[in-house]
């Protein structure tokens, strides 16, 4: 009986370190392929912000645009003002796709909407 | 000038997104009239040991513990030191001799309850917030800012002398008004923000329900309190700036006080609210 419950932390335990091994292994997975899939410079910074700056403008048009999009936005260009293009990259992105979803959540709920309306 | 066109783009363009959807899902549409009865209908199914009465107290008609508290406080309500500015400034007479008694039915004593209305000329909803600009600027003073404390007794006085009116909001027959409802029906319901949530999400669907420590309120009888004292804050705020809260805290970018978009909102939400009385300006936490 009490051996049971011994095999059985152990596993649970084995479980948790498991799972934060994945993310950790995710998380710099994300962060090499990031690193791989452009060079973090002036140039591509500077196409990446325009990037989000028209994502975040379309979602503005469209009546959808989040809370932090303006703000990531304004961190990028901070960013590049220290000259830390790395950060200023992960933020314009991040501020692109933040655009890009909202559009999207515009779009879905231009029609969902009016499943909710009380009958 | 940029402005009256702006609004005629936008209302155009309502317009058409309300007839193109109409025509697509004829089927789907259901008039005003009918959405209230609908709407008061869920409420007093939901809660039915709540009379219909009762909604004007907000969260207060669902939440006992919260309504002793409340009680409580009435006893010297927060929000009369607003009510008592707000009378000042309406006995205000205008450099140009006019006062503004001279803008308003009644002369302004008693109509919150038809507010906000659907200006045909203007091709516009116009609130009450807004009314008292237009009378301002109509009369060569500067309009006040939406936020400013001023306006906002000015609102809150005004709610204070229609007390007991029932909220008879009216939707003309004029197909620029049903798209203004609409759109404003089209906002409640949809959902926005990196939460993605609706309005309804958190005042139909979770109603009496817990946000963190707090139970959310049911939206009929939401706008009858307003101007409201928020306790948290410390002074009186108006709908459109609890409206702005409600959109900043689904992590959406929130419109500006009495944009259109917030106006449509309440031109919906009140209409869904006829039939109860004002009873504004309110307390809240």
């Amino acid at each position: 009986m009490g051996l049971g419950r011994v095999s059985e932390a152990r596993k649970v335990k084995s479980g948790i370190f498991l799972l934060l091994l994945g993310l950790t292994v995710l998380c710099t997975t994300q962060q090499v392929s990031l690193a791989m899939e452009a060079p973090a410079n002036e140039e591509t910074v500077a196409y990446e912000l325009a990037l989000a700056e028209a994502s975040r403008q379309r979602a503005a048009e469209a009546g959808a645009e989040w809370l932090e999009t303006g703000s990531l936005i304004e961190q990028a260009k901070h960013a590049v003002e220290n000259e830390d293009w790395r950060q200023a990259l992960v933020l314009a992105r991040r501020a692109k796709q933040q655009g890009e979803l909202a559009v999207e959540q515009a779009g879905r709920e231009s029609v969902a909407w009016r499943d909710r309306v009380i009958q | 000038m940029a402005d009256k066109q702006e609004v005629k783009v936008q209302t155009t363009r309502q317009l058409l997104i309300f007839c193109l959807c109409t025509a697509l899902s004829s089927s789907a549409y259901a008039g005003p009239e009918e959405d209230r009865i609908a709407f008061q209908a869920y409420f007093q199914t939901r809660f039915p040991d709540v009379p219909l009465a009762d909604y004007i107290n907000g969260i207060y008609a669902l939440d006992e513990g919260a309504r002793r508290q409340w009680v409580d406080i009435e006893e010297f309500p927060p929000y009369e030191f607003a009510v008592e500015t707000g009378e000042l400034l309406f006995g205000q007479i205008f450099r140009n001799g006019n006062s503004y008694s001279d803008c308003f039915d009644s002369q302004g004593i008693g109509v919150r309850q038809r507010y906000p209305r659907f200006d045909s000329d203007r091709g516009e909803v116009v609130t009450l917030e807004m009314a008292i600009n237009l009378c301002r600027q109509r009369n060569g003073e500067p309009p006040y800012s939406y936020d400013s404390d001023e306006l906002v007794s000015l609102s809150a006085y005004m709610a204070w002398t229609s007390r007991g009116e029932v909220i008879d909001i009216a939707i003309p027959d004029d197909p620029q008004a049903l798209a203004a409802y609409e759109s404003g029906k089209q906002f409640y319901y949809s959902k926005r923000g990196q939460l993605n949530f609706a309005c309804s999400d958190c005042h139909v669907t979770s109603a009496g329900l817990y946000v963190r420590a707090d139970h959310l309120s049911a939206s009929l009888g939401h706008p009858s309190h307003f101007p409201v004292y928020r306790s948290k804050l410390g002074k009186v705020i108006s709908l459109h700036s609890r409206f702005y809260g409600c959109i900043r805290d689904v992590r959406a970018k929130p419109f500006a006080e009495q944009s259109i978009e917030y106006r449509n909102l309440e031109y919906f939400l009140t209409y869904m609210s006829n039939g109860l009385v004002v009873n504004g300006p309110g307390a809240r936490k």
